[in-house]
């Protein structure tokens, strides 16, 4: 029977369903800013619960750095079969960046004797995939990226790592182990909605910490605006405009067919056609090297 | 001092499109800030194929070839690195936004404490400062970062995204071989590799899918999606009703009830674009989509539309995609 | 006639009548103690509510009763086949000894005397008549169980009760025949079946001290048969004489496309409820747990559901049976026993709640409802199928089950001319009438066209309606069907405050789902709505005259015939069946014909039960099974009322035969095509 614990990073992804336009520019709209459970460290908590069924881990323990408003995410991790879920007390409102959250966590973990970490390799919302890394040097831990399976015997951890095009690596490390889960590996862990209302009726075990001695490491990076976004949407959000239905509808009916482009549809002889879609693919550098 | 320098990534003994990007963007910052441009290959055996960086603006090409670097093993290239950059102090270390260079610019950036950019679309200076912009919230918004600790800059770029600029030749390049460094301590060791099965291909992680629909006619004519499929190194997908006819089976359908895939290039073949099936794969960074309908809805989704029938189509096209390789093999 | 009559145990000595006193209190001990030890495993179910139909007023009283006797003595579902009618015969056959019996019983211990007269002639006759049909039911029961088919389709366990029984009857008649030879009577006539045996009595024993010995043998061996058949009667499949009535009688009596509702959310977020879904059978209603009592295994159910018929695990039949195994197992089994492992999650999944195992069976079981209990389990495992999660996942974040960002919901209004725009509620502004476009009319490019033919049809008629827009959420249809009760009163409780915002009292819909559950579902959570399907609404329209059918727009010299699918949410569940009938039949140039399996037979198309979100791999089943039903009525046209039905049958025609010509229409665009375009003066562009 093994003693070792496993420790899983856990906070708040924030998932906006529209964009609202403010004075300066596209914001956030508040309205459809969701706190939900990071998919990422969905699929983190999920590896360590097979762990932990497999007997290769002792515990699974979630731990947030946060204010109050993230015991509603502990208690997800409570209802999908954490066996304790803890909380780091910090200010709301402190914005801690990646390097502050992982110094915090390393502090914390290596007090209550934490060997195995489990994370995300990157959240969806900021997505900087900085944490696991940062954390894996704060603890001097091995640091293992994009894996996909874990394997613990003997204090050691064997991982593979999903690299493109399908292939795997395989790598091995001893504890302290930090390892950054990839989001995609695990999909059936859901949460029913009641079954989480019931978690929330437990409290969550809360560890102060005395922000005077904390001195944040200084922000490098200064964020001048934002953007609608622009990278792999099809169907773009519609802007939710403050207005009346019969503007939204107006706004709905100016955008949808009239604005999207109309794709010019190709035809004629086969040859040609053949020709233009390999010059459009390798325009693209979608076709493979020749030489492959 | 504006140097830049630009970690490549090659496979199977040919660079991938995304260092060709990454240089070609790094020639056109360096230009106007009058800086060097400096390609990093790590290898085995790799020394024959660095040339051709020369073409897309490299001023000086460090080479390290050595068996040791035959796979991707963190530390050593951590280490091998990061000595490169004590030595040319660069201002800014452009990576591919790939699993590799994810991994090694977090490495670098938490060693070294330098700021990171990950998963970067587009990057400029700003005045004295490196400009990037970088999706948030899953795409829904872009935010535009400055770098003002004046420190060495890690950028990843995602690749397909900015386009290879034209080519160039520098004949000025230079051909610098250096050697491997090795790390003070080892925490991983690098045990193995598994190639992917091309006949167990994962949807979700290939770059390229084609897809059988309906519109193929017969179950025989799926060859022809299978032959493409092989030749532009992807996988195969179905609709729904491909499936449920038995031409293919139930782990290749995409859709409402099979699979969501997000692949670089997607190839609907004789599909019609029933709601159930484009929610599977309406995220694809590039669709091209070949219907004898010419009112079919997968034409609303497609960046390239063909109106034609695909069981005719797609021999010619797999065709000429053997010539294109017989041909450029003959060049070579 | 006066003096018509008998004495009751006129042959048997004092001695021996207090033996038959001692045998029959005893026969009722142990027939009173078994159904007590059987009621106490029932009573491990939950109590509360009382009765899972909510409150008893004098109405659903009434209706009860009404229920309760029509299906216990006309046993109208079991006249559709030769051994349902043989089971209707030995029951009544038995009903009727049983009270003669006791009507003896009450002649010989009672000052009362009842038998006497006219009512003895009658009496005699009836018993005779009925005690022949019961023999003649356990006859053919007999024949059938030792047939080819027999062989292979029995259900165990019913020879020892129901070959008792038929002893009872023969010896019974023997007793009769014996009797009337010994006591000679005037009224024979009255007693044909009597009269016969008697006759042969007579002939076989003449001796006059021997009929005596012998009546009293024959007595007493019926007396011995049929109290050992009252107590053997709780320990053996005949138990359900007493247990289906019972369950028929405190039976849920909602109609089958409401499902329970186990808490509410409110109390769990309070902490006053602690139990989210049922783990084991005793979270379960106790009057589900008589239900498995009542179940006689006829195989009605699994006769009647589409998913086993193409092939599934799922059997409504065994699921019921394994449950009443599990009864017997005992009051330990039924609170441990994980319900997961006795309804397997493969089983539970291919249910497509279309209800029909609900409307086969006899004694009022609900097959339906405990797999929908077991989804309920099974979910709160936490691991499931990757579709199932990403619909519930869609529903939670988007609303919808597809994922489809919720502002597009009015995408499709985009390219409608002026005059056929929906009007689109504003905040706070009330409405008298809603369209509810539903999440496959607003999303998907299918349904859209659906859509855009119902407001085109709206308009024309000049109906003065608004559709919520962008602000219109999934009713949670879904989320209730996949077992995910929690995320379904989410909706529910956000919807209907909607709802209050708008003053919405009064909705059409086209998608029989909504309909349900809005219109019934939703009521237990206080909203009182009026939803009507569009089929009754254009009906409405056009019997008022506001929609007019145009002759002029059939260009076929021939009729077009127009097949009707029944969708199992609008006919079975929601008893509307004449409505989309009347409308399709009052369409110029078309002619209807029914498929085989129609109206409250019809065959589900294989997506209900959110099975249209995920795939277990059974493929073109149960849609392409009921393609080759319509296809065989050589209809040119099959048309529904149901976005799942479309979609499910548009796809089973895509993968048949290429050559078929059978198009697939909603009601609302066949109507469309055949009714007067609305004409604004001076526009032009359509």
């Amino acid at each position: 029977m093994t003693d070792l614990d496993a420790y899983v990073c856990f906070k708040p992804a924030v998932q906006l369903r529209s964009v609202a336009h403010a004075g300066n520019g596209p914001v956030p709209d508040p309205d459809s800013k969701r706190f939900l459970v990071d998919p990422g460290n969905a699929s983190a908590l999920e590896s360590a619960l097979v762990l932990r069924e497999r007997g290769e881990v002792r515990h699974v323990i979630s731990i947030s750095i946060g204010p109050e408003a993230f015991d509603n995410t502990l208690a997800w991790c409570r209802a999908a079969g954490a066996d304790k879920v803890l909380r780091v007390d910090v200010p709301a409102g402190l914005n801690l960046d990646a390097r502050a959250t992982a110094t915090l966590l390393a502090d914390t973990i290596f007090a209550l004797g934490g060997k195995l970490v489990l994370t995300a390799q990157r959240s969806i919302d900021e997505s900087n995939g900085l944490v696991a890394a940062a954390l894996a040097s704060n603890l001097k831990a091995a640091y293992l990226s994009n894996v996909v399976d874990i394997q613990i015997l003997n204090d050691e951890v064997k991982v593979s790592r999903k690299i493109e095009r399908g292939h795997r690596q395989l790598w091995s490390a001893g504890l302290p182990a930090v390892v950054a889960v990839d989001p995609g590996s695990q999909t059936s862990l859901y949460i029913p909605v009641a079954n989480l209302a019931l978690a929330k009726q437990a409290s969550v075990e809360t560890l102060a910490t005395s922000t005077e001695d904390f001195a944040p490491p200084p922000n490098l990076m200064e964020q001048i605006k934002l953007a609608p976004g622009r990278i792999r949407t099809r169907r773009s959000a519609v802007p939710a405009t403050v207005g009346t239905a019969a503007e939204r509808l107006q706004a709905v009916m100016g955008t949808t067919s009239k604005e999207t482009d109309k794709k010019l549809v190709l035809s004629g002889d086969t040859d040609d056609l053949a020709r233009h879609t390999l010059a459009f693919l390798e325009d693209k550098g979608l076709l493979p090297n020749p030489r492959e | 001092m504006s140097n830049i320098i630009v970690l490549t990534e090659h496979r199977d003994g040919a660079f991938e499109e995304v260092s060709f990007e990454l240089l070609s963007e790094a020639r056109r910052m360096a230009r106007t800030k009058d800086g060097n441009v400096m390609a990093v290959v790590l290898g085995n055996g790799i020394s024959n194929m660095v040339d051709e960086l020369a073409g897309y603006g490299a001023d000086r090409i460090f080479v390290a070839d050595d068996a040791r670097l035959a796979h991707y093993d963190p530390q050593i290239w951590q280490a091998t690195l990061s000595a490169l950059c004590q030595q040319e102090a660069p201002s800014l270390i452009l990576l591919p936004a790939t699993t590799t260079g994810e991994d090694l610019a977090a490495r670098l950036a938490v060693t070294k404490n330098w700021p990171l950019y990950s998963r970067s679309t587009k990057i400029k200076f700003h005045r004295d400062q490196i400009q990037v912009v970088r999706p948030v919230y899953a795409g829904k918004l872009q935010e535009t970062i400055t770098s003002i600790s004046g420190l060495t800059c890690l950028v990843t770029m995602i690749p397909g995204v900015i386009g290879v600029k034209p080519a160039e030749s520098n004949t000025n390049a230079t051909l610098v071989p250096i050697d491997v460094v090795l790390p003070i301590e080892k925490r991983i060791e690098v045990t193995g590799f598994v190639p992917a099965d091309p006949h167990n291909l994962k949807l979700t992680e290939v770059d390229v899918i084609v897809a059988a629909g309906r519109g193929l006619g017969q179950a025989e004519n799926v060859s022809l999606v299978k032959e493409l499929a092989g030749l532009l190194g992807g996988a195969v997908g179905a609709t729904r009703v491909v499936v449920d006819l038995g031409w293919l089976d139930r782990k290749t359908q995409i859709g409402q009830t099979g699979t969501t895939v997000k692949p670089r290039l997607y190839v609907a073949c004789g599909i019609s674009g029933a709601t159930q099936h484009t929610i599977g794969m309406k995220d694809s960074s590039v669709i091209v989509a070949i219907n004898t309908d010419p009112a079919a809805a997968i034409f609303n989704l497609a960046d390239l539309s063909l109106n034609c029938d695909a069981v005719q189509l797609l021999p010619v096209l797999i065709d000429q995609c053997r010539m294109r390789g017989k041909t450029t093999d003959d060049r070579s | 006639m006066d003096s018509a009559g008998r004495e009751i145990l006129g042959n048997i000595p004092a001695a021996h009548q207090v033996y038959f006193f001692i045998i029959t209190w005893l026969s009722l001990a142990v027939f009173s103690a078994g159904i007590l030890v059987r009621a106490r495993l029932w009573f491990q179910g939950r109590t509360s509510p009382f009765l899972p139909t909510g409150q008893i007023t004098a109405h659903t009283f009434v209706e009860h009763l009404r229920v309760f006797i029509i299906q216990t003595f006309v046993q109208p579902r079991l006249h559709t086949s030769t051994t349902g009618l043989a089971h209707v015969a030995i029951f009544w056959g038995f009903f009727v000894l049983f009270v003669g019996t006791n009507l003896v019983f009450l002649d010989h211990a009672t000052p009362l005397s009842l038998l006497s007269g006219f009512f003895y002639l009658l009496f005699s006759l009836s018993l005779d008549l009925f005690g022949i049909l019961m023999i003649v039911g356990l006859w053919i029961a007999a024949h059938r169980r030792f047939s080819d088919r027999g062989k292979v389709d029995y259900v165990p366990g019913y020879g020892p009760g129901l070959t008792l029984l038929a002893f009872i009857g023969v010896t019974g008649f023997l007793l009769e025949g014996s009797r009337m030879s010994l006591l000679g009577s005037q009224w024979f006539d009255f007693s044909p079946v009597g009269a016969v045996f008697a006759t042969g009595f007579d002939y076989i024993i003449p001796d006059e001290a021997e009929k005596v010995s012998w009546h009293r043998r024959i007595w007493w061996l019926h007396v011995l048969l049929t109290f050992s058949f009252i107590a053997y009667l709780p320990f053996g499949r005949l138990l359900h004489a007493v247990t289906a009535p019972m369950h028929i009688l405190a039976a849920n009596r909602k109609p089958s496309g409401v499902l329970s509702t186990p808490y509410h959310l409110e109390d769990i977020e309070s902490g006053s409820v602690t139990r989210a879904a049922p783990r084991v059978a005793a979270d379960l209603h106790w009057t589900q747990l008589l239900s498995f009592d009542a179940c006689t295994e006829c195989g009605r159910c699994d006769d009647a559901c589409p998913s086993l018929a193409v092939g599934s695990p799922l059997s409504p039949k065994n699921t019921v049976s394994e449950l009443r195994q599990l009864l017997h197992q005992g009051k330990s089994f039924i609170q441990n026993r994980p319900l997961e492992e006795i309804v397997t999650s493969e089983a539970a999944w291919s249910c497509t709640t279309c209800g029909a195992c609900t409307h086969a069976c006899p004694v009022s079981i609900r097959p339906m409802d405990l797999l929908v209990e077991s989804r309920r389990a099974i979910l709160t495992s936490n691991r499931i199928e990757p579709g199932i999660k990403k619909t519930l996942n869609n529903l939670q974040e988007t609303g919808n089950p597809f994922g489809f960002d919720p502002q597009s919901r009015l995408a499709w209004a985009a390219d409608l001319p002026v005059d056929i725009q929906p009007t689109v509620l504003d905040p706070g502004i009330q409405c008298e009438l809603l369209l509810w476009v539903g999440c496959w009319g607003s999303f998907d490019e299918r349904g859209q066209k659906v859509t855009r033919a119902l407001v085109t049809l709206l308009a024309r008629a000049g109906v003065d309606y608004a559709v919520l827009g962008p602000e219109e959420r999934c009713t949670g249809d879904s989320a209730r069907r996949l077992g995910e009760e929690g995320l379904f009163q989410q909706m529910v409780i956000s919807n209907i405050e909607r709802f209050n915002q708008h003053g919405i009292r009064k909705i059409i819909t086209a998608c029989p789902h909504c309909l349900n559950s809005l219109g019934t579902e939703y009521r237990e959570f206080g909203a009182d709505l009026e939803v009507m399907h569009h089929s009754e609404f254009i009906s409405t329209l056009f019997n008022e005259g506001s929609l007019q059918t145009d002759s002029s727009k059939t260009a076929e010299t021939h009729e077009r015939k127009i097949t009707f699918h029944d969708p199992c949410y609008l006919g079975r569940h929601n008893g509307i069946f004449d409505a989309p009938r009347q409308v399709l039949s009052s369409l110029p140039g078309s002619s209807m014909v029914e498929m085989e399996a129609s109206r409250e037979k019809s065959r589900c198309c294989g997506a209900g039960g959110s099975n249209a979100w995920f795939d277990l791999g059974h493929g073109r089943g149960m849609n392409a099974t009921r393609y080759q039903q319509a296809a065989a009525t050589r209809a040119e046209v099959i048309a529904t009322g149901c976005p799942f039905c479309l979609s499910m049958m548009e796809e089973a025609a895509s993968g048949a035969d290429e050559t078929s010509t059978i198009t697939v229409k909603d009601l609302a665009e066949l109507v469309e095509e055949r009714t007067h375009p609305f004409v604004v003066p001076g526009d032009n562009n359509r």
